[in-house]
């Protein structure tokens, strides 16, 4: 029988690929840039050359590229030509230096301005590879990969960059690499070519060329002899029932997300950000203005409720009438009560000329008196459901205690998981921090859903956790209300909700709430949504 | 000269695309724009790379500097910044 040994990695892509490993040495000339010199203005020009060169390079594999890996050359284009790139370069020259070691210190110069920031690490291993390849202009070495034109092959290398990617002949099935990660531009263009990917795959060296492999990239596998009846399929969710779960409104910001999210079956708008209504506008809109804006966009919103945030300044600055009278207070009264008053009333003016169900809400509400502030103001102007966002962690324990005074409450995922790691329930380094599936944040998101159920609290999430079909019922489960999506993902979110029973998402939830970090509550829950999904 | 705030909402933070059409507005317009962190040194947006190193994530706010005194041409810089850095 065949030995079967599995190597664990990240996987990018989501369809399982068999292929004959092929492992590629990467002689690049970065290991010894000549150090030998020219002269000033020799070596000058020679750096101009070889960038143009590549430059030329770049260009030319953008005619041919699909518009993802295009994209990413014209970035990557961008960055080779960055002024202040070959000014540092030009200098080191000027002191002594020859091309290519001048560039490769311009390079290192960046790479120690972002390190150890893991994102921008991978544009400077871009960076790199782009000096492998000016280097490899300079000296006149060949930097292509030698690939076979036919087989199926599974690269494996150390590292593949976005340049190699484009150079891959058609036997390249597949790439494993040691090291790079799932954001790296290699692996953007892999994912737009669907070619299967395992990155960060420490154990790629024991891999040896003939050896046929099993590329799993949605179990972040690879299996050395296995075949496709161990493939691992992506999640996709048979709606087995007529109606989700709970509703999934939209996240609305323009006319267009208003129609979008009509012709996407939402059951309303569950978050308009209405500032962005405006962007357009160097002056405050008069009350009129804004009335008419507010009933063309009710007319394109999807049958069900509108749910209005007020004027929120955190996300608009740019907006010259909003920024007037800011303080460095959080509180939805920063762009001054008197214009949120305004606001109000002529969202009043445009829910009787439309016979809409308007519901409004307050952004960056951090306590139970700025709530009470904002239900008073909203009741003396108008007949709304009144809410507030729950993105402040302080105000968690304070909603008890709008029982009765408070309709509803919408929690922004990202924001709320920003607080919680500034009061330190969240350990900063922890690199997946940013991952709605943080212990920490289910089980504030817990919290939140008991207590609003108790008080009698519409609950919802409005983050963009809600736009991930699998962590939806995970809120579902949590006891979560309403959901609302971007316009884009409402047909998934739904389709997830509706593919479940009550009892399943709560158990669902529950495996969620066993994980001690974001991966592991993602693997918990997922492999029980596996099940039910048959 | 302009100066404003412009905050960051890409759920990515300002990544290289988004960083390569500011420095392609700037060229495109022939204006000078430089940002920066709030009350911290500002970089000119000539390359994408010293944008880059700003290191923006999600939520930050942003102090813009723009080399124009047309008030027109300022709030459409502003506009596009602001939807360039939406993601």
């Amino acid at each position: 029988m065949k030995e079967i040994r599995t190597l664990k990695g990240v996987g990018v892509g989501l369809r399982s690929q068999l292929g004959e490993v092929f492992t590629v040495q990467k002689t690049s000339p970065n290991t010894s840039p000549s150090s030998e010199t020219k002269g000033v203005q020799e070596e000058t020009r020679a750096l101009q050359r070889a960038i143009a060169k590549v430059s030329s390079q770049l260009n030319q594999l953008q005619q041919k590229a699909e518009p993802t890996a295009r994209d990413v050359l014209i970035a990557l284009d961008m960055m080779l030509n960055d002024v202040s790139l070959i000014e540092k370069a030009e200098r080191e020259i000027l002191f002594g230096s020859s091309a290519s070691e001048a560039f490769f210190a311009a390079v290192r110069e960046f790479e120690e301005l972002v390190s150890p920031d893991p994102v921008l690490m991978e544009r400077a291993a871009d960076l790199r590879d782009l000096a492998d390849q000016v280097a490899g202009a300079i000296s006149g070495v060949a930097t292509a990969l030698v690939l076979p034109e036919q087989g199926e092959l599974v690269l494996v290398a150390t590292d593949i960059s976005a340049i190699e990617i484009m150079q891959l002949t058609p036997a390249v099935v597949g790439v494993i690499t040691q090291f790079g990660g799932p954001t790296s531009h290699a692996a953007i263009m892999c994912r737009a070519m669907d070619i299967p990917m395992l990155v960060a795959c420490s154990e790629a060296p024991q891999l040896r060329s003939g050896e046929w492999v099993l590329l799993d990239p949605v179990a972040d596998r690879a299996v050395v002899g296995g075949t496709y009846d161990l493939s691992t399929q992506p999640m996709s969710f048979q709606a087995s029932m007529p109606e989700p779960l709970i509703p999934v409104f939209a996240n609305i910001g323009s006319m267009e997300d208003a129609s979008l999210a009509t012709a996407s079956r939402a059951t309303g708008a569950g978050l308009v950000r209405t500032e962005l209504l405006f962007l357009g506008s160097s002056h405050r809109p008069t009350r009129d203005v804004q009335a008419r804006i507010y009933r063309d966009l009710f007319e394109r919103c999807p049958a069900g409720p509108i749910v209005m945030r007020t004027f929120d300044v955190s996300e608009d600055k740019p907006l010259a009438f909003l920024s007037e009278n800011l303080t460095d207070n959080r509180s939805w009264k920063e762009p001054g009560e008197e214009l949120i008053a305004e606001q109000l009333s002529s969202l009043v003016q445009a829910q009787l000329s439309s016979g809409r169900e308007i519901w409004v809400m307050a952004p960056m509400v951090s306590d139970a008196s700025q709530a009470l502030e904002f239900i008073k103001l909203a009741r003396s102007v108008g007949d709304f459901r009144i809410g507030v966002m729950v993105e402040v962690a302080t105000l968690i324990k304070d909603l008890a205690l709008l029982q009765g005074q408070l309709d509803f409450i919408s929690v922004g995922t990202n924001d709320l998981l920003n607080s919680l790691m500034k009061s330190d329930r969240l350990n900063p380094e922890d690199l997946s921090q940013t991952s709605h599936w943080q212990p920490a944040l289910i089980s504030a998101l817990a919290e939140i859903a008991g207590i609003c159920s108790d008080a009698g609290i519409h609950s919802g999430v409005c983050g963009e956790s809600a736009s991930d079909p699998a962590f939806s019922i995970v809120l579902a489960g949590l006891g979560f209300n309403s959901v609302s999506a971007s316009p884009s993902q409402v047909g998934q979110v739904r389709a997830a909700l509706s593919s479940v029973s009550e009892s399943q998402a709560r158990e669902v939830a529950a495996a969620a709430q066993l994980g001690l970090s974001a991966d592991q509550s993602k693997t918990l829950a997922l492999a029980k949504l596996a099940g039910f999904q048959g | 000269m302009f100066v404003g705030q412009v905050s960051i909402q890409d759920p990515l933070g300002l990544h290289a695309r988004p960083a390569g059409e500011i420095v392609r507005l700037s060229r495109e317009l022939g204006i000078a724009i430089r940002l920066g962190r709030p009350g911290a040194a500002l970089v000119s947006a000539n390359g994408p790379l010293a944008l880059l190193a700003l290191k923006l994530k999600t939520g930050d706010h942003v102090t813009v500097e723009i080399e124009s005194s047309d008030s027109e041409q300022v709030t459409q810089v502003m506009a596009r910044l602001q939807e360039i850095l939406k993601g």
